[in-house]
């Protein structure tokens, strides 16, 4: 179950708020800026900047709760980071590192809880990438629940004839998985064909343009948090390049701790 | 014996009741079928018989066992759960192969297993096909393969899902001639299924589940007939009923058949007591 | 004159070590409007004579094929699945494996998207879809969310959304409960009655009869018999056995065999018991 918590905070919920309505090319920007900068700096105030520029818009989609669950399901994976860095580094780095992983979690984060996967694949089409590519994509997360629950119907129809999946060695647990995937694959392999034999059916793979039915386009204030967004990553860039730009006496926020 | 003691079960503290204090006792060597709506709580009750699911509140007893304290692999002895569709559990080189995987884990002789297996082979009609692919059978024999994986474990129960979903009508006759041969062998066969017509010709008992809930249990020809208890489940009575019920507005002595085999003679007699 | 014209069809699937012969010349006319039954036991071409409609036979399976197929004076070799689309609306057994969006009303567009239509027009038909199957109410949801019987309208609906005069369904509530069966069924002879040509395969012959106007059996790829529901009924043809026929229908089979006068094959409840109650005032003898 606390893999499937951990996935809570990715996974798309409809919902009204602003950052629902915000252009999904602009969330993907959002974290992408975010990933670049959180990269770019290795110390804990910057970290905690851009942490504190990250949080409100998870406030703002009203998403802090399912956020919430995944930083608590991977709460093994930041001790786990804090101790290592901490014993090879040093605290000053491992707190650093954390944040650095929160940063990151909440801005994909952000764009997975409010980019709904069909919006997802008429970005990339705007974006030039093919659709084919973009349909796979969203079809993939389609899929996910549905093979979870095909997965979970395969391991009780073998525990019923009698498999224990967590007996044994290493070698016999590996060789009990083959009950459970060669059902998968095989019904996997079917479904592809049923699927594919629907899509068929309703015109799909068409040479045709393709309109879509929602419509994406940058509103007025898409473009306004596109600008801050380019505004914050460009400011980024040419504090680490120029340091020199850094106003006196603001140097230690740059620096680690002396720990 | 199957016994369920005032048995509720839901997933977690924050989701509604699946099943809410249900009591039931199902005798040795039963043929019983489980009717309802889709989401009344049949699949989860199932569950509850082999240990995939334990009771949130009250006590599951199998064979004297409380589900609540023995695991799968023990429960899975005793009951076996035939699941809707083979697919989901063929995996293996060979129909052989197959009844092999599922008596390996029994602790059972070598000998004893090749006696199973062999007879389940003879016993399921499947003799002909052990040493084919089971991917390679049609749809009848993937069905008899997947009886046979669970029947060459000889549990004292066999739980069938949805046995008759997408059968045609000789598939579904082979089904039931197989079924009450194995019921000779002293098994209880209990079936989860959406088909009253071929409820009503096979299984003497019928329990009704809705939302949650038990509202009918008893011989079929008298749950069936039940107005009460059919139109709460939205279930349709099978149109031999109905048409009793139909002839009996205008003719009140004419007396419900106690079994689908009596109807014809109901009709005749009908048609000749003036 | 006929919306569906099967001339000599034969098909084989090419399965890589045999072909496997799925339809043998098959000939067979529907005209538009009408319900059509399509019945027999499992394997007898029923599924290749439905993807035949709209040239999923032979544009998608390899195979061999012979004779003509036209849907609304539409050579199906000549022409492809997509513009088929137009014509003729295939529904699945499995929901499942034809919802492949992740909410109702972008299913609904899928298919007018696919086709290149503006987007007023996508929007029109999708609304248009969910009017006709009337699930304005399920417009936002998952089709995880739906139970069986909403999936089924939902994958109903996704067809109807190219708005083709003829709607083919294989098994479509072959998963759902009686009552839910019987909803889908009622809501497809409303259909019809709005000027739809059905086609569809039941095996629940006791749902499905009231409101069949043709019924076809298949039998090892051919057709064995076809005619009004009386008329099949009535056929000695040893397909029918592969049939699970209403008790009723058994019924009035066995009293047409036992006594003179029985020569009615009655299907419903209330047809069976004016039938019984006039003979028996007309005074039954043995």
């Amino acid at each position: 179950m606390t893999s499937l918590k951990l996935l809570e905070g990715f996974r798309f919920l409809e919902g009204q708020s602003f950052m629902h309505r915000v252009d999904p090319r602009v969330k993907m920007f959002l974290a992408l800026v975010f990933m670049i900068l959180s990269l770019l700096f290795d110390t804990v105030y910057p970290m905690i900047t851009l942490f504190c520029l990250t949080f409100p818009f998870i406030i703002i989609a009203q998403r802090v709760k399912r956020w919430f669950l995944t930083i608590k399901s991977s709460i093994f994976l930041f001790l786990l980071i804090l101790t290592l860095n901490t014993i090879f580094l040093s605290f000053s780095a491992a707190v650093a590192m954390c944040l650095r992983l929160l940063v990151l979690i909440s801005s994909f984060s952000i764009f997975f809880l409010t980019v709904h996967p069909d919006d997802l694949a008429a970005a990339l089409v705007a974006l030039k990438l093919p659709y084919s590519f973009s349909f796979s994509i969203s079809l993939s997360f389609r899929y996910v629940p549905t093979l979870a629950l095909e997965v979970q119907t395969i391991m009780e129809a073998q525990k019923s004839r009698g498999l224990e999946l967590e007996k044994g060695n290493l070698f016999t647990r590996v060789k009990n998985f083959l009950p459970i995937i060669v059902p998968l694959v095989l019904l996997s392999m079917r479904r592809a064909l049923l699927v594919a034999e629907s899509l068929e059916s309703r015109g799909f793979g068409t040479s045709e343009k393709r309109n879509f039915y929602k419509q994406i386009s940058m509103s007025a204030k898409d473009w306004i948090l596109f600008s801050l967004l380019l505004i914050l990553l460009v400011g980024g860039i040419f504090i680490k390049i120029m340091p020199a730009l850094i106003p006196d006496g603001f140097a230690w926020f740059f620096q680690n701790w002396p720990l | 014996m199957i016994v369920l003691d005032n048995v509720s079960f839901r997933y977690s503290n924050d989701t509604a009741w699946v099943l809410k204090n249900n009591s039931l006792r199902i005798d040795q060597g039963e043929y019983i079928a489980i009717l309802g709506q889709n989401g009344a709580g049949k699949s989860t009750l199932v569950r509850l018989l082999n240990g995939l699911l334990r009771p949130t509140q009250g006590n599951v007893y199998i064979n004297g066992m409380n589900t609540s304290n023995s695991s799968v692999a023990e429960l899975a002895r005793e009951v076996g759960l035939v699941f809707q569709n083979p697919d989901h559990q063929l995996f293996a080189q060979t129909v052989r192969d197959e009844l092999q995987f599922s008596v390996k884990t029994l602790e059972w002789s070598a000998e004893k297993q090749n006696n199973a297996i062999k007879e389940t082979l003879t016993q399921l009609d499947l003799t002909l096909f052990s040493d084919r692919s089971p991917f390679k059978l049609s749809g009848g024999e993937k069905r008899r393969t997947s009886i046979g994986t669970i029947w060459v474990r000889d549990p004292s129960i066999l739980i069938l899902d949805e046995p008759t979903t997408g059968q045609d009508a000789v598939q579904k006759r082979n089904l039931a001639s197989l079924l009450s041969r194995l019921q000779t062998y002293g098994k209880t066969i209990f079936l989860v299924t959406h088909d009253i017509e071929f409820t009503i010709k096979h299984c003497p008992r019928v329990i009704i589940l809705k939302e949650g809930q038990i509202i009918g249990d008893g011989p079929t020809m008298k749950v069936f007939s039940n107005q009460r208890i059919m139109s709460e489940a939205c279930l349709f009575p099978p149109q031999i009923i109905r048409l009793i019920w139909k002839l009996q507005e205008t003719h009140p002595n004419l007396s419900m058949p106690n079994n689908p085999q009596e109807f014809t003679q109901s009709i005749e007699n009908f048609l000749k007591n003036q | 004159m006929s919306i569906i014209q099967f001339r000599d069809v034969s098909f084989s699937y090419h399965t890589g070590e045999c072909d496997f012969p799925a339809l043998k010349n098959v000939n067979l006319e529907i005209s538009p409007g009408s319900f059509v039954l399509i019945c027999g036991a499992t394997g007898c071409g029923k599924s290749s004579l439905f993807r035949a409609l709209n040239g999923l036979v032979p544009h998608f399976y390899e195979g061999q094929f012979t004779g003509q197929v036209l849907v609304n004076g539409k050579d199906t070799r000549q022409f492809s699945t997509r513009d088929l689309s137009l014509e003729v609306g295939l529904v699945f057994q499995n929901p499942d494996n034809q919802l492949i969006a992740m909410n109702v009303e972008r299913e609904l567009a899928f298919g007018p998207e696919n086709l290149g239509l503006s987007r007023e027009k996508i929007i029109a038909q999708v609304e248009y879809a969910l009017d006709v199957v009337n699930i304005q109410h399920l417009r936002k949801k998952s089709p995880l969310e739906l139970s069986g019987g909403e999936q089924q309208r939902v994958a109903i609906a996704s067809v109807l959304a190219l708005n083709p005069p003829i709607l083919a369904l294989d098994e479509p509530t072959a998963n759902l409960d009686p009552q839910r069966a019987l909803d889908i069924l009622a809501f497809l002879s409303q259909l019809k009655h709005q000027g739809k040509t059905i086609l569809i395969v039941e095996h629940r012959l006791e749902l499905v009869l009231p409101l069949v106007d043709k019924m076809v059996v298949m039998q090892n790829g051919r057709i064995a018999v076809e005619g009004s529901v009386e008329f099949v009924l009535r056929s000695q043809d040893p397909a029918i056995d592969a049939l699970e026929l209403p008790p009723i229908v058994e019924l009035f089979k066995y009293m047409e065999k036992t006594y003179p006068r029985f020569s009615d094959i009655p299907f419903t409840v209330e047809k069976a018991s004016e039938i019984l109650f006039a003979k028996k005032n007309e005074g039954f003898k043995v």
